[in-house]
């Protein structure tokens, strides 16, 4: 926190010293000095969204559309915070006035279906949940576990700061990885929507190139709304609105106990019979068999509110914006809620003419009311009671459950602050240096109390706390030089420096004295042998903490002339302490160019007609610093179970990581190769298509494999395994302003991304690999389900195949015998044996088709605008339904397996639609791993729909006090079209499996108003 | 344009300095980024920076122990493979457990799976063969750790190994030997014979046998008489450690096993003769049975354990017998998930007096073995760590040791081999012994001696994951069950290989009883 409190202090004096300084001084008309006043107005100009329908833009398609960083007015207007990037930041740009209506809080949701070939998923419906992602052009690394998804995701840049995520070591200590342990709130929702200029997608190394290693997935821009000189400027914006109660069919005990009877009589033992659960076998239980009216409950229609402001003024030697706002969001499912105050100040300043200083500084405090599932809960406490009974369906048995919540303390906080100074030398007329220095800092925060009536008579208390800080250290050269035949020389150079410390402190107690006592006291006597040893609860610590730095270089030239060509070359040296010595820098580049075949035509219908290419390598930011140091050493004893062991008779052991796996020397940056073919076409000035083709070939990935077991190794880490990932993204718009009677106006972006990827290479001369419940094979999909192929159902025992020569009935794994009542599995290797080699590729998680569909109708002053967002070939495994029918485990397991929320008595399956199998039958019948619950998950979603109309004028009548007054209705998340019989195709977990724990996504309605003085 | 320009054309040459000043500063502070990258994981170790004094020795050593530990401990192994498996106990409801305990070892479920494995004990051979290799090293830097301490080190970690592959030759029969780390070129060994491993594990056992101390941090230890051994004292690492009566009782086993039972009585012998000079003693019954008795308290009584040392926070809720054998109204469950069904139990102690479990005069059943001994499914209660040995199980975490071998078991152990070898009178004086500290009268002469000897077993060690063993060894000696020596003959009584082994290593046969 030290760091913010400098930066603030630094900040107010600024405000105010300099501030009044300036504006005595504000009449002065200067100039801006950075490269891009040559280049912005020569090179591809910026499409922004402006956020208001009036004013409509062409979304994510070329356009001579000027935003407001626009040259032309650049006589006038000094503009100290432009990024001599921007020209690079490429054509994908999110249209924000599209979403910007919207009770969004997270960037997943502002980023679907918005651009082409973007994958945002939101795994619940839990407001700011850290379960979301956004994947750029599709998996360049396989997905078995939490830690292989932060190994996807692209970089996040706020500002130009690379931010930080929160790290995946949490899941070290982890039995259960629902959550990681803390807030597990999504830090890509600290950014107001109301604060967002502009959200640029850059997809190849024409644009994410010069971010480095970390944007090797590809890298998400967002700019916000930064300071202006001019008169004082309020804006002020609101909205209102409420969520809805889904509807849905809740089942009772009688249902299961039908449900279950018919098994029963067709298939148990006596003893089985014997063990009918005791809340089923009691007909007069009314907690059971009344009314399964829970979902009063568990669903309330709750309230969303959003209002924020900023003022923004001052003159052209110094400027100044703030905002300040508050939003609250909710699903309205399990009183689950999400709270964000964010504050941003944007001073921009040129005390001499030759220096320009910027800075800003975003923070935000985010707020989490998190889920009271019991899934949740005990996956955090690893202490299962007994659960032979679950919650009663009936409404008063749940209150009283939930009255319980009353006593619970579940805090969930994090604390952002995001800062940047930008300081630029004008040394000679066109030859700009620029330092900057930015900081990402955020804190995690989370303190529960669960009583002991929740927990069997035993309470618990957990408290976390970590942080993660990032500090960038860049200097940029530019030299811009205009040459005479009207053509354009760019130099850069620049040096970036990061440096990452992430850290968390755990503390866990059991079984305190009572339920008053909701804090771990630690003993504060230094003499006593218990110091800092917990008073009352059986305790645990943990901490873990971890630093990484990146060290890079790079130039970049780019020569072109104005609409008709560019080419630009970009070579870059990084560094990063994650990777082994031996082999720690890595020489990337890129080379683009484009070419306006119009130039030649000048074809009065056509705009622009234009050629795209790029061709990148790489290098990809290693995302632990576990492999840097070769054979190495670490303190877990734990088991599947048990992770949390690391001493042996209170002394403190170190051993080779036997679980996670040898880690040898010899292990590369891996990198990606990534070719671009693009072109786009704007027709009379009013259509517009871009198509482009990529190959993203990501290569010495290191991975995980399975290993020879005498070696005491699970696994080891070896490099070589490579994934390409190919597909075309292609986005049609249209833009047809209102004419001059201001009636009709249509705006509309179609986008469509097909993307496939395969597996090309394995370490070694593998051909294949086994991890946990997938496969991956070389030349197929790294996303496919391993299953075993459903064929029906043996009904008697004489239907089991014998084999031929010893006449030995058909089993299971080698040991069990296929009887009557167990299910048909094809036995693809005719061994007369059902095994893993048996299961066989299918479906895949990613969906090969994706996509967006926006529209916006302008009429006088009301618009009307829609999106439709889908999501083509992929399939989803309906776990939940495997777990209702495979009922006979769930009983017997003690563990997780044994778990039933409240949302088991939710019907959201056909339970016609499966073959009733024995379920006792040692053979797994009910697995999931099998493609009877296999489901087509494409789906067509009517995602958002509003309704905005233009009040300036009636409010104002004759006076001038808005400049603008707009006031919308919307509804979202209408209709979904989906042949999934689950309840949601998209509440699916990342690794394609629907088990039925997200929170559904709400149906909510909003009122608001856009202001602005 | 220009005239901006020209304005500022002035000052230029102050700008110029700052900005060369700048550059200059930047190209200083470049020079040293390699170095800037060089960060030390602060959650791993590198190879550069282990071995280098004591306390990687000491954290090193307490690893392969923890690692051993973690072996019997997960998936509830050591009571699965020893009591569960074909044993006195029965499942209630687990299918898992059912199949366990009909000898269906290639049922498909993950916990049969997993016990398959043989992974985690070549994790702790692994670890036992870098600090056979490396710990040298540390002996040259740091002047605290001598040699001989080094020398008694690696001791511990060869019996360690030699342990290892004796348990793996039980459960597995043959099994590959790997005598060294390999670091990163695993090779694809092939088993070697049941015997040959068995010669190896004596091999490295006896390789300990007369270095280790009997006592660890005693200034009275004959062999390394030393205050504090790795810090602490004897009050530290009773119970934790192997000493010389450990291995000798580890090698009194291993013969067993191998049917030599002229050696197996030799190392009994030195046992018991020499038990004193570790302070290890009989237990009383009381002792046995308390929650804060036997198995939560470490003493050198315990010959060869694996401690979860309550006070360092080592309880869990996983990994010991407790979770499988307790439940109302000891721990909230409704039933146990293993159980000795009542007319088993009253066979199993027939005798009046007992007192482990007997009747009274009225018929009144008296026990400190079973809690609701009335109900469908007696609870087993005779390991009942509750926490820090707590009566209220409310909160179910557990901290009972994995105690491989105590006193009474190698007693027994020696009066079989007597039984064998023929020397009925030294054996049925040592079982006299024993029976007498549980309050049961000196035998008839006529009995099968040998019988009484293994019931004494199965009465005395119930629930500490011996029985199967026990009869594979009963029935070699008597070999006069048809169904039993097929099973020997056949291998049936090892354990399958599990399919994830035999994937990774195409040199592994499968045992043929379970193909």
């Amino acid at each position: 926190m030290k760091y913010f409190y400098h930066y603030a202090v630094m900040l107010v004096i600024c405000i105010f010293s300099l501030g009044t300084w300036a504006e005595a001084h504000a009449d002065g008309k200067i100039k801006m000095m950075f490269g891009d006043v040559q280049s912005t107005s020569f090179f591809q100009k910026d499409t922004i969204g402006k956020g208001s329908p009036s004013k409509p833009t062409v979304l994510s398609a070329p356009s001579d559309t000027v935003g407001k960083d626009s040259i032309d007015q650049s006589d006038v207007i000094v503009h100290y915070n432009v990024d001599p990037t921007k020209p690079h930041m490429g054509k994908d740009s999110v249209y924000i006035g599209a979403i910007s209506r919207f009770p969004f809080i997270a960037l997943p949701q502002y980023l679907k279906g918005a651009v082409a070939g973007l994958y945002g998923q939101e795994t619940s419906g839990e407001p700011g949940t850290v379960q979301q992602a956004v994947i750029i052009r599709g998996l360049s690394h396989p997905v078995f576990t939490p830690y292989d998804i932060a190994k996807n995701k692209p970089l996040i840049i706020l500002d130009g700061v690379p931010l930080i995520e929160d790290p995946t070591l949490v899941y070290d200590i982890q039995d259960y990885a629902l959550q990681p342990i803390g807030a597990a709130t999504s830090l890509q929702t600290i950014v107001d929507m109301d604060n967002i200029e502009s959200i640029k997608v850059m997809k190849d190394y024409s644009t994410a190139g010069i971010y480095g290693p970390r944007a090797a997935n590809g890298a998400i821009y967002i700019t916000t709304k930064n300071a202006r000189p001019g008169n004082r400027r309020l804006t002020v914006n609101a909205y209102t609105g409420f969520t809805g109660t889904p509807t849905l069919t809740t089942i009772n005990a009688e249902y299961e106990k039908n449900f279950r009877q018919v098994f029963y009589n067709r298939y148990s033992s006596p003893e089985q019979q014997d063990a009918f659960p005791a809340y089923l076998s009691d007909s007069s239980n009314t907690s059971f068999y009344g009314p399964s009216n829970w979902t009063d409950e568990y669903y309330e229609v709750t309230p969303l509110v959003s209002a924020n402001a900023s003022l923004s003024g001052g003159g052209a030697r110094s400027n100044f914006r703030v905002f300040a706002g508050h939003t609250t969001n909710a699903s309205g499912a399990d009183d689950t809620k999400f709270g964000r105050y964010q504050t941003a100040f944007y001073v921009n300043m040129l005390p001499v003419k030759w220096l320009t200083i910027s800075s800003m500084l975003q923070m935000s405090r985010l707020n989490r009311d998190r889920n009271r599932s019991l899934s949740e809960r005990f996956a955090e406490t690893r202490f299962f009671p007994d659960m032979s009974t679950p919650l009663a369906p009936n409404k008063d048995m749940y209150g009283l459950f939930l009255n319980e919540y009353d006593k619970v303390i579940d805090d969930n906080v994090n604390n952002s602050m995001v800062g940047r100074v930008m300081v630029n030398f004008a040394l000679l007329k066109n030859l700009n240096f620029s330092p900057r220095f930015s900081i990402d800092y955020n804190e995690n925060k989370r303190d529960v109390f669960w009583p002991s009536t929740l927990m069997d008579g035993n309470n618990y208390v957990s408290n976390y706390f970590g942080y993660n800080e990032r500090m960038a250290f860049d200097n940029i050269l530019t030299y811009d030089h205009r040459l005479s035949d009207n053509t354009n020389l760019l130099l850069e150079a620049g040096m970036n420096y990061q440096t990452d410390a992430q850290k968390y402190n755990y503390g866990v107690g059991y079984r305190g004295p009572n339920d008053f006592i909701r804090v771990n006291v630690v003993n504060g006597n230094s003499n006593d042998e218990n110091y800092l040893r917990s008073v009352g609860f059986i305790p645990y610590y943990y901490a873990d903490r971890t630093y990484q730095r990146l060290m890079s270089f790079y130039g970049r030239l780019t020569y072109g002339k104005t609409n008709q060509y560019k080419l630009a070359a970009l070579l870059r040296r990084d560094g990063s302490s994650a990777v082994q010595p031996n082999s720690r820098w890595f020489n990337s580049f890129n080379f683009n160019g484009e070419y306006d075949f119009n130039y030649h035509f000048e074809a009065d219908f056509l705009q622009q007609l234009k050629l795209t290419a790029s061709y990148g390598r790489m290098a990809i930011i290693p995302f632990s610093d576990r492999e840097a140091a070769g054979p190495y050493y670490t303190s877990g004893l734990g088991w599947d179970g048990n992770r949390s062991m690391f001493s042996y008779n209170g002394v403190g052991t170190i051993n080779r990581p036997y679980d996670t796996g040898w880690v040898g020397y010899d292990l590369p940056w891996s990198y990606n190769d990534l070719a671009n073919v693009g072109l786009e076409a704007g027709f009379l000035g009013k259509f517009t298509i871009a198509a482009e083709y990529y190959n993203r070939h990501t290569q010495d990935i290191a991975t995980t494999v399975p290993t020879v077991a005498e070696s005491g190794y699970r696994y080891e880490v070896l490099n070589g395994m490579s994934v390409r990932n190919s597909g075309v993204d292609l986005t049609v718009g249209v833009n047809l302003p209102q004419d001059e009677s201001k009636k009709f106006g249509w705006i509309a972006s179609f986008n469509i991304a097909y993307n496939n990827n395969k597996l090309t290479a394995l370490p070694g001369d593998l051909q294949e690999i086994i991890l946990g419940e997938r496969k991956l094979i070389v030349g197929e999909r790294i996303d496919r389900f391993w299953l075993l192929n459903n064929e029906g159902i043996f009904l008697q025992d004489a239907d089991v195949p014998k084999h031929p020569q010893d006449g030995r009935p058909l089993t299971y794994n080698g040991g069990t015998n296929f009887r009557s009542g167990d299910p048909i599995w094809e036995d693809v290797n005719g061994d007369y044996n059902i095994d893993d080699q048996d299961r066989r590729l299918m479906g895949n998680i990613m969906p090969k088709y994706m996509g967006g569909f926006y529209n916006q109708f302008t009429y006088g002053r009301t618009d009307l605008s829609f999106q439709l967002y889908f999501h083509l070939g992929r399939q989803i495994i309906n776990a939940g339904a495997a777990k209702f029918f495979d009922f006979v485990n769930t009983d017997e397991a003690r563990d997780m397996d044994a778990v039933r929320d409240i949302t088991y008595w939710e019907k959201n399956f056909d339970d016609q639609a499966y073959p009733l199998y024995n379920p006792w039958s040692a053979v797994a019948p009910y697995q999931a791993e099998q493609n009877l619950f296999l489901e087509d998950g494409s789906f067509i979603k009517l995602r958002s729909l509003s309704l905005g109309y233009d009040l300036t004028d009636v409010i104002n009548g004759s006076k001038q006090t808005f400049s603008r007054f707009y006031a919308y209705i919307t509804g979202n998340n209408l209709l979904t079209f989906s042949k999934y019989s689950g309840r949601d195709p998209e509440l699916v977990n990342f690794y394609g499996y629907d088990n039925g724990l997200g929170i559904r996504f709400p149906r909510t309605f909003t009122m608001g108003v856009k202001l602005d003085f | 344009m220009k005239d901006t320009y020209k304005q500022t054309e002035t000052k230029k040459g102050f700008r110029l300095t700052v900005g060369r000043g700048l550059i200059l500063a930047l190209i200083f502070t470049l020079a040293s980024c390699d170095k800037l990258l060089d960060v030390d994981s602060q959650h791993i170790v590198n190879e550069e920076n282990k071995w280098q004094n004591i306390n990687d020795a000491r954290a090193s050593l307490m690893g392969i122990y923890g690692l051993l530990r973690s072996a019997l401990a997960q998936d509830n192994a050591q009571w699965i493979y020893g009591d569960v498996r074909q044993g006195d106990f029965l499942a209630s409801s687990r299918r898992d457990l059912q199949e366990a305990v009909s000898g269906n070892l290639t049922a498909s479920y993950p916990l049969i799976e997993n016990l398959s494995n043989w992974r985690k004990f070549f994790a702790v051979i692994n670890a036992a063969n870098l600090f056979i290799e490396n710990s040298g090293k540390i002996v040259a830097v740091d002047q605290q750790y001598t040699a001989l301490n080094q020398r008694i080190d690696v001791a511990q970690a060869r019996a360690l190994k030699g342990f290892c592959y004796f348990l793996m030759a039980r459960i597995w029969g043959d099994v590959p030997i790997w005598d060294k780390a390999y670091e990163g070129t695993f090779p694809k060994v092939s088993q070697s014979p049941e015997n040959a491993v068995l010669a190896y594990a004596e091999q490295e056992l006896r390789a300990a046998l007369n270095v280790l101390p009997f006592r660890y941090g005693s200034l009275t230890d004959e062999i390394y008489p030393i205050e504090f051994y790795h810090g602490s004292t004897f009050e530290n690492w009773d119970g934790v450690l192997f000493n010389r009566i450990s291995v000798n009782a580890i090698l009194a086993h291993l013969m067993a096993w191998s049917g030599k039972y002229l050696e197996s009585s030799v190392y009994s012998e030195y046992v018991l003769a020499n038990a004193a000079k570790s302070v290890a003693g009989y237990v009383p019954i009381g002792n046995l049975t308390s929650a804060e008795g036997f198995f939560f308290t470490s003493t050198n009584s315990q010959l060869v354990a694996f401690p979860f040392k309550w006070s360092a926070l080592e309880g869990s809720f996983d990994g010991h017998i407790e979770q499988l054998a307790l439940a109302e109204p000891l721990v909230p469950r409704p039933i146990p998930e293993i159980y000795i069904p009542r007319d088993r139990i009253v066979s199993i102690f027939r005798e009046t007096g007992d007192l482990r479990f007997t009747f009274n005069s009225v018929g009144i059943p008296v026990t400190s073995y079973f809690t609701d001994f009335q109900s469908e499914r007696p609870i087993f209660s005779k390991i009942k760590v509750i926490r820090g040995g707590s009566t209220d199980g409310s909160f179910p975490m557990f901290s009972s040791a994995i105690v491989f071998s105590r006193l009474e078991d190698i007693a027994l152990l020696r009066a079989e081999a007597l039984a064998v070898l023929g020397e009925q009178e030294l054996a049925r004086g040592i079982l006299g012994q024993l029976r007498k500290n549980r309050g049961l009268p000196e035998i008839a002469p006529s009995p099968d001696l040998l019988d009484e000897i293994f019931l004494e077993r199965q009465r005395e060690l119930m629930g500490e994951g011996h029985r199967w063993f026990d009869q594979v060894r009963y029935h070699k000696i008597k070999g006069d069950d048809a169904a039993f020596n097929t099973l020997i003959t056949e291998k049936g009584i090892f354990w399958p290989v599990a399919a994830e082994v035999l994937a990774a290593n195409p040199n592994l046969k499968q045992n043929p009883y379970w193909n």
